[in-house]
């Protein structure tokens, strides 16, 4: 029979084991492997929210800027109309004393038809791991892209509404806007992701090692993000707005 | 990475309480909201929060003895559910420990001998069987307890002295003194939310699960297009040298260790409670100083250690009848003292140690 005795006289549990945690009256074994349809549980604040439908769409978190950590936010605001598309699975190398250790990149580009587009790179051992990650990355990098004229304001918006310059690391690159028709003048990468933005004219000018696929795709990228930071006059009037988290407390 | 990793079990929610259960199989269930279940010979306690004075509410309760002990353990964690508390951190959350010795089985009968011998060495292995019995009947584990409480006169009595030492003795802490009759009696205002019982599984049963049809259906799509196959695809890097280079993820958003954490939750995002003595919690964001220099415990002075943390999605899953309670957070690590120490004149134990970590 074990007495509890007080402080260091106790007996103690068995150091190094785990403890034990009994379930109450389990209705039967969870269901286990894959299932269908899971619901998504929202970690932050913001997932609660917009669970909750608080929060109707995605603009409303961009004008706050409030940072996105989860991609199933995405899911849920944009849904199905978001489109995946590899742009680029290429093979990278280490080199360990042995030998060398192979992974894959995978470059995946997401967007919806109306104006939102993202970008996520990943590497992974397999290259179907990497793609999974990959379109993860790119939800929460998703951004908005702002279109505007060139000319007169006839028909859709088809082009970046001012020059932009983006650049990762050592590349650069400028984008040119251009009358309708044009059509988009540049390198095959950032073609991509022009055209997934809805750009139709642009003529882009590239700088440093556009070699490195990566930090192309990625600068061009952020020319394309770069475009909702210039304030343009029609922002320049005051608007007083109330943050989503203050306004649902 | 070292170390061997200590095997976590997750808490899922389950199915509703319904009524109010007393005696051996309310305080021996683990459960998220309703009334707080007390052992024995324990008053049931009923803290008040440190910020506003208003009393507590259980967000859950952990029904965990250790391995080769012969307490019976329960765990409660209260927390303020006024909305000015929410967010304030861990001086409005409270966690009360209290233990109960294990009333010892006679030897009378050969085949509650066998049984008990089993429980003395296999607990581990009967949590696996906890769950299988139908929802009517008790499982196995439970009527031994039963047998315990009920069989002899030597052990009525032994209960009924200890009861009668915690009914003389003075109770400390910020628990009020509760007679058994009334524990059920719910005292009006008290903040209440919907009581589930909790059910438990083993991480390892979630962590492969990985859905990879879209990614294969992606891949078919971009060889197609690129008019290149698998193989084609490895030759590639024996040919151009080294201008691609490995990229260690950079997120815009968040950081690292809260990326980590998602994708370690990501197989099974509605556990609400990973329990793993003396194991490593899974952190939210990076660790800050109150969580790396843990204070020792307050009664017998020995090392505190990680023993369960609450998950996120306990907040959407903490409702009350009467609208307007909620608590926020993060995530809360419970720290416990090591030794699970536990002093002669049984006394509800106060005051162990909580953080909650809350992503912006």
């Amino acid at each position: 029979m074990q007495h509890g005795g007080q402080g260091g006289g106790v007996r103690g549990p068995g150091m190094g084991n785990c403890g034990n945690f009994h379930g109450g009256f389990s209705s039967g074994i969870r269901g286990r492997g894959k299932a269908e349809g899971k619901e998504w549980m929202p970690v932050t604040k913001l997932g609660r929210l917009v669970k909750d439908m608080k929060i109707k769409s995605l603009e409303e978190i961009y004008l706050f800027s409030l940072p996105i950590k989860e991609s199933e936010i995405i899911d849920f605001c944009l849904g199905a109309s978001l489109k995946n598309e590899v742009f680029k699975i290429m093979p990278v190398q280490k080199q360990t004393c042995t030998s060398q250790c192979t992974r894959f990149k995978a470059f995946v580009a997401i967007r919806d038809y109306n104006g939102h587009i993202g970008l996520g790179v990943k590497c992974s051992k397999e290259v179907a791991t990497a793609i999974c990650r990959a379109i993860i990355l790119a939800k929460l990098s998703i951004v908005p892209v702002c279109r505007g004229y060139w000319g007169n304001k006839i028909g859709k918006p088809h082009i970046v509404p001012c020059k932009v310059t983006g650049h990762c690391n050592s590349v650069l690159v400028h984008l040119i806007l251009m009358p309708r028709g044009t059509g988009i003048v540049s390198a095959p990468v950032p073609k991509k992701p022009l055209m997934m933005a809805g750009i139709d004219d642009c003529y882009t000018s590239a700088r440093g090692c556009t070699a490195t696929l990566g930090n192309f795709a990625k600068a061009s990228f952020d020319a394309i993000s770069k475009i909702y930071r210039y304030l343009t006059p029609d922002h320049w009037k005051e608007t007083r707005t109330q943050a989503p988290a203050v306004a649902t407390t | 990475m070292a170390a061997v990793l200590k095997p976590v079990l997750l808490g899922l929610r389950d199915a509703p309480v319904h009524g109010s259960p007393s005696g051996p199989g309310a305080w021996n269930a683990s459960k998220l909201g309703g009334i707080p279940d007390a052992l024995p010979t324990v008053a049931a306690p009923r803290p008040v929060c440190q910020r506003c004075g208003q009393p507590l509410a259980l967000v859950v309760q952990v029904y965990c003895p250790l391995e080769g002990s012969a307490f019976h353990r329960l765990l409660h964690v209260f927390a303020c559910a006024c909305p000015g508390c929410s967010t304030g951190g861990s001086r409005s959350w409270k966690v009360f420990r209290s233990q109960c010795l294990q009333v010892p089985e006679r030897e009378a009968q050969d085949a509650q001998t066998q049984e008990n011998s089993l429980a003395a060495e296999d607990w581990c292995e009967g949590a696996d069987d906890w769950g299988s019995d139908t929802e009517e009947a008790p499982s196995p584990q439970l009527t031994l307890d039963f047998g315990n409480d009920a069989s002899s006169a030597k052990d009525v009595d032994w209960t009924a002295r200890l009861q009668d030492l915690r009914l003389q003795d003075a109770v400390l802490g910020a628990a009020h003194p509760v007679p058994p009759g009334e524990q059920t009696a719910l005292s009006p205002g008290l903040p209440l939310f919907l009581p589930y019982y909790i059910c438990v599984a083993d991480e390892d049963e979630y962590m492969d699960f990985v859905n990879l049809d879209h990614a294969h259906s992606l891949l078919r799509d971009y060889q197609q297009r690129e008019g290149i196959a698998m193989d084609q695809l490895l030759s590639q890097s024996l040919s151009n040298d080294g201008d691609e280079k490995y990229e260690k993820t950079v997120i815009k958003s968040g950081n690292q260790t809260f990326y980590k954490f998602m994708k370690r939750i990501a197989g099974c995002q509605e556990q609400i409670l990973r329990y793993s003595w003396s194991g490593e919690p899974l952190f939210l964001t990076c660790p800050t100083s109150e969580v790396t220099e843990l204070p020792a415990c307050s009664q017998c002075g020995g090392r505190r250690i990680f023993e369960f943390q609450l998950m996120p999605a306990l907040v959407s899953m903490l409702k009350s009848a009467n609208l307007g309670l909620s608590v926020e957070f993060g995530t809360i690590l419970v720290y416990t003292c090591e030794k699970s120490c536990w002093p002669q004149i049984i006394r509800p134990h106060g005051r162990i140690l909580y953080y909650t970590r809350r992503p912006r």
